[in-house]
């Protein structure tokens, strides 16, 4: 077996997999066709529903994998052949030519500068910009390497030119650069390939071939600050601001005969998100969204769309469009539609159209499908080897997580990078670490005492002509030789490169120095290169300090040299202001038990479990109830499988009840919790009430879900027994025969009832129109003759096969929909046998309408389980406003608290169905299992410190603390005439993560962040203003 | 400068004969290890620079009650004063670590005693029914509770109380500034800062002086002994020009005059038992002649008739126990310390505790937040406790 992983595919999903591979113990091979890591999601503007900008979030990730010594990064590698068995594949990866030798390349840009001015559209901005031939996809792409297309360089073409290899002064132009083949071993293999939008592939009714019609991917570059337009919302034809902007929602899906048969899942939401982006632009602007159903069944999902249309005032119109013409004069669009609310058919003219084309499985997708021998679904997506195991591809070892299995958004791809991420840990199990690269320090740290006079190197770096043609850097090195403390200062090309760091680690072995500076371009890139180099001769890494002179620098101020160089010298003089004062820092090495708390034994929390445990660890798990399973004791069949769920559930339970790492508590209860990441200690009661202390490395909350009982809603009490709930129905059908049914003709299943509202209940519930919808067919089989209505507002079925799963549905029950303005009216008519009449507002007829039924099923949304704000307090972990518990971020962290150690899945986070908590659980059973892998982590230097003595236990910075690290403990203390019970904040180093909120809020200026201490930022700020 | 500073500390102190009254009754020797009459001998054997650099003046509450005991009249709180100008200046230290706040109130003072800074103060708390205006003869001096009331809670009431009362009883428009700046207090106490301070008075007289001001009425116990005391000092015939009055006395005198009297409208069957914690600054901090700790007994024994009961705390008048903390300095758990003696007193004198320095004000109610015990305990400026008892009488005007 190989302890090593092929990561095909560098989008969100691919990296989230490979930085989780990593922490879990194993090499990984990063495999990008493109130049660049980051996906689709680096080409986003901003991401729903918080409106973080996408690159801003995506970038650090990005920059990690970068820096990750276990992850070899193969951007602009294709994979070629696979073949070997699992735990033991053999793969050849084609290397392209970039034409630029990625080991001397410092990713300066100055050949990309001096390349002729010959431009083809740039893929990155979906054609809308324009790239040279020698370029870079995007600024922060990453690995930062340039590269050149060979079928636009004249040198490659016509042997004239090379200009670039002249102007390199890294010397990493390579003419002869050939494609080369590399054979890598692995144990397993992700494909995280990902999605394109091929909206030229639209019928023409869509009109796409028209300038002013754009799809969404194109849109976000539009609007994205560092897209074709420099982030003004203009419209392609003439590069004016559109005023009328139409969004087109299912353009192309959901569509059984032209486009794709299933939804895309994430227009709805991206397109509400435009929208408001869009008015966040101008005010001027209108918006338009021509919809079909609204499906946003994610966390704050409804909400948001629901903000678009009250606070922005983006219309909604529901409507079928029927084709789109351009105005040949105006080259404004006009849009054909009916309005399915009033039936008229109307014209609509827009400046522009936004269309929310398919999104598809990436081009080549069957090509590696046929590479790897796994296979495609009908759709062409990967397909699964089980429905409720999506990670798994039809063949043993070759895994699959994001959009290349099925339309899915990046919260649930990231849940299910880490899911992947877990399983192959416990498949790759046995060859864990074999293949992990952990860097032992030979030297010995030089001790260096506060009292030592500061001896401080600086090396200042040209960066190619990046810094170097606007800082004049010679003079800035005697300017800064002449500053005091400063033992030795030179200049060199790129101090990024490997002899410089021999030169750093000679000159600070040479000069006795005590401190380093290097001044240069970005910490985030940068820094732990250099922090490394000094600990490789014994500087602590945190005498290490770096200036940025490039970015806010040289960059900003390229027309004012003198202006530029002056900004240096303050920019340094502060930097060196500062090292006066650094001090050497410990880090603190944190052993990690290793055993795992599953809060929960309903199927998440034993899916999380049985990947734990299978990873080798002790596992508990703490139930509630007297049984495990949660919710799935009371379902009957699964859908879209059409499952028997005992069958399904008592299989796990079977899986957990026989494995010997996990322990069970049921009717177990958690009374305390104490303690911190690694080092919890959990005291449970079991059934008798027996109390046993249990020492936990981290914590799962798996606490679920369960059902509204919509009291006195809907005629739904204690005596009328024909109206009942979904879940009450499953219960039915499961423990009765169809002999109940004989007494009833019409069944009316009303969605929605007591979600999606205004107020209380908002949200919507993700599952409740799958699961009605399966009961539909269910229901007839029982008894063909019945008739059944289903009464709806929109129908949530986003995923892969559930529309076809609802057309089939559709044709056994009638469907009407009514809105929220116009509630239904439910009376009982009689008593028994028990008789309803329905009126509600009929929205498709634009008239009220009424009916009798037998009986009325209520689909209520799902809550919080009981008693959350206990174990949330317990835990120190939030709970949204609507009970859920809070994850640390909605995109990027579904999985995670904000606190180190404890992680959720589940209806704990959000109502979910079956597959997406198997999913989550084994992503936050992975996200967990990191720790424990570890076996102990180490703390950073940069941790905030309390000085008992000012600290007057205001508590100000226990409530701000984001990480939950400050606790405010009580003693008493005696003087005089009188004895006082005190408090001090204590903050504990394990969880602190230096972000000096805690700092900046003290009364007392008790608290100091090391290595950014109100001495060292108040001595760069008296630095800056007195010695200029 | 030389009104306010005398170089050589030693000829301060030389009527000291060392009977250590001053270690004894020191208030904050209950809390830490801290001797006056050790340091003063220390300086008297030519040890100064000793102790200015050991730093521990710093620590001083300046409270007084040294010089209270003192059977020579050393004034302490005046060395320690001049003491931490030197330490600032000449040991080059900074009171940094002992400013709570971060020092963001001194700083606020400190920036506006530049020439250039007119600060354009939020006047949104003014009352409706109260006009006021920016010349006249008599000025209300806020003081700092504006700015204040950025971080704790609710102290505009105190600013709001005392206008309606000076405007009902003048009923015409107060001069209040929109640009009024900083008395210079914690400056010239906590900080030792001297020279700032001398800029703030300066810049504070000629507004006084353009505002065609003759009475200056403040309902802080800081302010009142800055100006009555120390600007007075400083600037010859400030006294002349300038009237300056707390609240209390302003009350006391219109009531004495019969121009108010107290009423109750809503008298409660039950007795109210209040009692009163008087400020450092308006008992031990002024010349023996000034009444205001007796004034402000003889009104609240009136309101006896108003269904109150005013009871004295153990320590009281030129006794009273330290609020902990002067001058933003030194806030910490031995302040903490004093601070609950101080409550623990009030609580067995009452259910309402009245102070009439809005720092001592804060102090005392910050510190109902640590201890649930203490948080019964209502906490009311002279002002605010007043405001509703009391009636201006109307006399027939005899057509002047």
């Amino acid at each position: 077996m190989e302890g090593s992983v092929l990561v095909i595919g560098g989008g969100i999903a691919g990296i989230q997999t490979s930085l989780d591979l990593t922490e879990l113990g194993f090499k990984v091979y990063l495999v990008e066709r493109n130049p660049s890591i980051g996906g689709r999601m680096a080409q986003l503007d901003k991401t729903f529903p918080t409106n973080d900008c996408s690159l801003c979030i995506l970038a650090p990730k990005m920059v990690e994998v970068f820096r990750n010594p276990n992850i070899k990064l193969m951007t602009y590698h294709e994979v070629k052949k696979v073949s070997g068995e699992p735990g033991n594949f053999s793969a050849i990866i084609l290397k392209k030519p970039r034409y630029v030798d990625e080991t001397k390349c410092k990713g300066c840009g100055d050949c990309a500068i001096k390349c002729p001015k010959i431009e083809v559209p740039n893929l990155f901005d979906m054609k809308l910009g324009k790239r040279k031939s020698a370029y870079i996809p995007f600024p922060q792409a990453v690995p930062p390497i340039y590269l050149i297309d060979p079928e636009l360089c004249l040198k490659i073409n016509k042997g004239v030119c090379g200009v670039c290899a002249k102007v390199c002064q890294a010397e990493a132009i390579d003419f002869e650069q050939k494609p080369m083949e590399i054979e890598l071993k692995v144990g397993a293999i992700v494909v995280a390939t990902g999605f394109d939008i091929p909206a030229e592939k639209l019928t023409s009714r869509w009109g796409y071939r028209y300038n002013n019609v754009v799809s969404a991917l194109e849109y976000e570059r539009i609007l994205c600050a560092s897209g074709p337009f420099g982030g003004h919302v203009l419209r392609p034809s003439d590069q004016k601001e559109p005023e009328k902007i139409a969004f087109i929602q299912c353009a192309g899906s959901r569509d059984l005969h032209e486009g794709v048969p299933y939804c895309s899942s994430v227009c709805c939401m991206y397109t509400a998100k435009e929208a408001i982006i869009t008015k966040e632009h101008s005010n001027r602007s209108q918006c338009f969204v021509f919809r079909h159903d609204i499906r946003a069944y994610g966390k704050n999902f409804y909400e948001f769309t629901q903000r678009a249309q009250k606070e922005y005032g983006v219309k909604y119109i529901q409507t079928k469009i029927s084709k789109i013409e351009e105005d040949s004069e105006t080259n404004d669009l006009i849009i054909h539609y009916e309005n399915l609310k009033t039936g008229e058919f109307n014209d609509f003219q827009a400046n522009l159209v936004v269309l929310a084309t398919p999104l598809v499985p990436s081009n080549g997708t069957k090509i590696l499908s046929n590479v790897l021998g796994i296979e495609l679904d009908e759709y062409e997506f990967f397909k699964e080897i089980d429905y409720f195991n999506k990670s798994k591809s039809t063949k043993d070892g070759i895994y699959l997580c994001g959009f290349c299995q099925g339309p899915m958004d990046i919260p649930e791809t990231v849940a299910d990078a880490s899911g992947v991420a877990g399983q192959i840990a416990a498949f790759l199990n046995s060859v864990k670490f074999e293949q992990i690269k952990e860097k032992q320090l030979e030297v010995p740290e030089l001790e260096t005492k506060d009292t030592d006079e500061p001896r401080i190197g600086v090396l200042i770096c040209h960066c190619g002509i990046n810094i170097g043609k606007y800082v004049h850097v010679p003079l800035l090195a005697e300017y800064v030789r002449t500053l005091p403390n400063v033992v030795h200062c030179e200049d060199n090309l790129y101090s990024c490169s490997s002899d410089s760091q021999s030169r750093i680690k000679e000159l600070i072995t040479n000069h006795h120095l005590n401190r380093f500076i290097v001044a240069s371009c970005t910490p985030r890139t940068h820094e732990a290169l250099f922090q490394e180099t000094c600990q490789e001769v014994g500087l602590n890494k945190y005498l290490f300090e770096m200036v940025n002179i490039r970015d806010q620098c040289s960059w900003v101020h390229m027309d004012d040299a003198e202006a530029a160089t002056q900004k240096a010298k303050d920019l340094i003089r502060m930097a060196i202001a500062k090292s006066r004062l650094l001090k050497p820092l410990r880090e603190e090495l944190l052993k990690i038990t290793p055993t795992a708390l599953i809060i929960g034994g309903g199927i998440a929390g034993m899916s999380a479990a049985l990947n734990i445990a299978n990873q080798g660890f002790k596992t508990f798990i703490v139930e509630k109830e007297s049984i495990l399973g949660g919710n799935l004791n009371y379902l009957n069949v699964l859908y879209p499988t059409e499952q028997n769920a005992s069958d399904f559930l008592n299989q796990t339970i079977d899986l957990v009840e026989k494995n010997e790492n996990i322990q069970v508590f049921l009717k177990g209860k958690i009374n305390n919790i104490r303690g911190y990441v690694g080092n919890y200690v959990v005291t449970i009661a079991d059934s008798n009430s027996k109390t046993q202390d249990l020492s936990i490395g981290t914590i799962i909350v798996a606490t679920g879900g369960k059902e509204y009982k919509p009291k006195d809603l809907f005629q739904y009490n204690n005596q009328n027994k024909n109206v009942i709930t979904q879940l009450e129905l499953e219960q039915i059908l499961k423990e009765k025969g169809k002999s109940w049914l004989t007494k009833i003709n019409r069944i009316t299943t009303v969605l929605c009832a007591n979600a999606r509202q205004l107020e209380g209940i908002t949200y919507c519930s993700n599952i409740c129109c799958g699961n009605s919808i399966k009961n539909i067919s269910l229901l007839k089989k029982l008894k063909p003759e019945l008739e059944i209505v289903v009464l709806y507002r929109d129908i949530q079925m986003a995923k892969k096969k559930y529309e076809e799963y609802y057309r089939e549905r559709r044709k056994d029950a009638i469907f009407l929909r009514y809105d929220l303005e116009n509630l239904l009216i439910i009376k009982q008519i009689n008593k028994n046998p028990e008789r309803y009449n329905i009126k509600f507002y009929d929205t498709n007829l634009q008239d009220f309408l009424e009916f009798e039924t037998d009986l009325i099923i209520l689909s209520t949304p799902i809550i919080p389980a009981d008693n959350l704000e206990e174990l949330a307090k317990m835990l120190k972990v939030p709970l949204d406003r609507n009970g859920f518990f809070l994850e640390a971020h909605v995109k990027l962290r579904p999985l995670d608290f904000a606190t180190d150690g404890i992680f959720l899945c589940g209806c704990a986070q959000w109502p979910k169905n079956i597959q997406d908590s198997i999913s989550q659980a084994n992503g936050a059973a992975a996200r967990a299992s990191r720790f424990l892998s570890a076996k102990e982590i180490t703390t950073s230097g940069i941790v905030a410190e309390v000085d008992p003595i000012n600290c007057i236990g205001c508590g100000k910075c226990e409530s701000i603390c984001p990480y939950n690290a400050i606790d405010i403990l009580e003693s008493v203390k005696d003087f005089e005439d009188i004895s006082l019970t005190v408090k001090k904040s204590f903050i504990n180093s394990a969880l602190c993560k230096g972000c000096g909120t805690c700092a900046a809020t003290c009364p007392n200026g008790a608290i100091s962040i090391k290595q950014y201490d109100f001495d060292q930022i108040t001595a760069m700020i008296e630095s800056y203003l007195l010695e200029t | 400068m030389e009104k306010i500073y005398e170089p050589e500390l030693r000829n301060l102190l030389k009527k000291c004969y060392q009977c250590g009254r001053c270690s004894g009754v020191c208030q904050l020797s209950k809390v830490q290890k801290y001797t006056p009459s050790k340091i003063i001998q220390l300086i008297l054997e030519g040890f100064e620079n000793k102790v200015l650099e050991s730093g521990e003046l710093w620590d001083c509450l300046t409270c007084n009650q040294c010089l209270k005991d003192c059977p020579v009249k050393i004034n302490f709180a005046d060395i320690v004063r001049m003491a931490r100008y030197k330490m600032r200046h000449e040991k080059n230290q900074s009171s940094d670590e002992f400013v709570a706040h971060k020092g963001i109130y001194t700083t606020i003072s400190e920036i506006m005693s530049r020439p250039y800074i007119n600060p354009d103060r939020n006047m949104d708390w003014i009352p409706k029914n109260c006009k006021i205006s920016d010349k006249g003869d008599i000025l209300y001096y806020v003081g700092c509770l504006p700015f204040f009331n950025y971080e704790f809670e609710n102290l505009n009431s105190i600013a709001i109380s005392t206008l309606k009362l000076i405007y009902q009883i003048e009923k015409k428009p107060i001069v209040v500034f929109k640009e009024e700046i900083c008395c210079g207090h914690d400056i010239y106490w906590g900080q030792g800062k001297l020279k700032t301070f001398i800029k703030l008075a300066k810049k504070n007289l000629e507004k006084f002086k353009n505002a065609g001001v003759r009475t200056i009425v403040t309902a802080c116990a800081e302010c009142y002994r800055t100006f009555k005391i120390d600007y007075a000092n400083i600037f010859d015939e400030f006294d002349e020009n300038f009237e300056v009055k707390h609240i209390i006395d302003y009350i006391y005198e219109n009531w004495k005059s019969q121009k108010i009297e107290f009423k109750n409208p809503n008298k409660s069957e039950k007795e109210i038992q209040f009692t009163y914690h008087d400020p450092c600054r308006l008992s031990r901090f002024l010349p023996e002649n000034d009444n205001i700790t007796n004034k402000v007994r003889e009104i609240f024994r009136e309101f006896k008739y108003l269904g109150y009961q005013f009871n004295e705390m153990a320590h009281n008048k030129e006794n009273s126990l330290c609020c902990g903390v002067n001058s933003w300095m030194n806030c910490n758990e031995k302040s903490k310390a004093l601070r609950y003696k101080r409550m623990q007193e009030a609580k067995l004198a009452g259910s309402k505790l009245i102070t009439s320095c809005p720092k001592c004000n804060i102090h005392l109610t910050c510190l109902q937040n640590d201890f649930e015990d203490l948080a019964s305990i209502e906490i009311l400026d002279f002002s605010e406790f007043i405001i509703n008892h009391v009636k201006v009488i109307r006399t027939k005007s005899k057509g002047d």
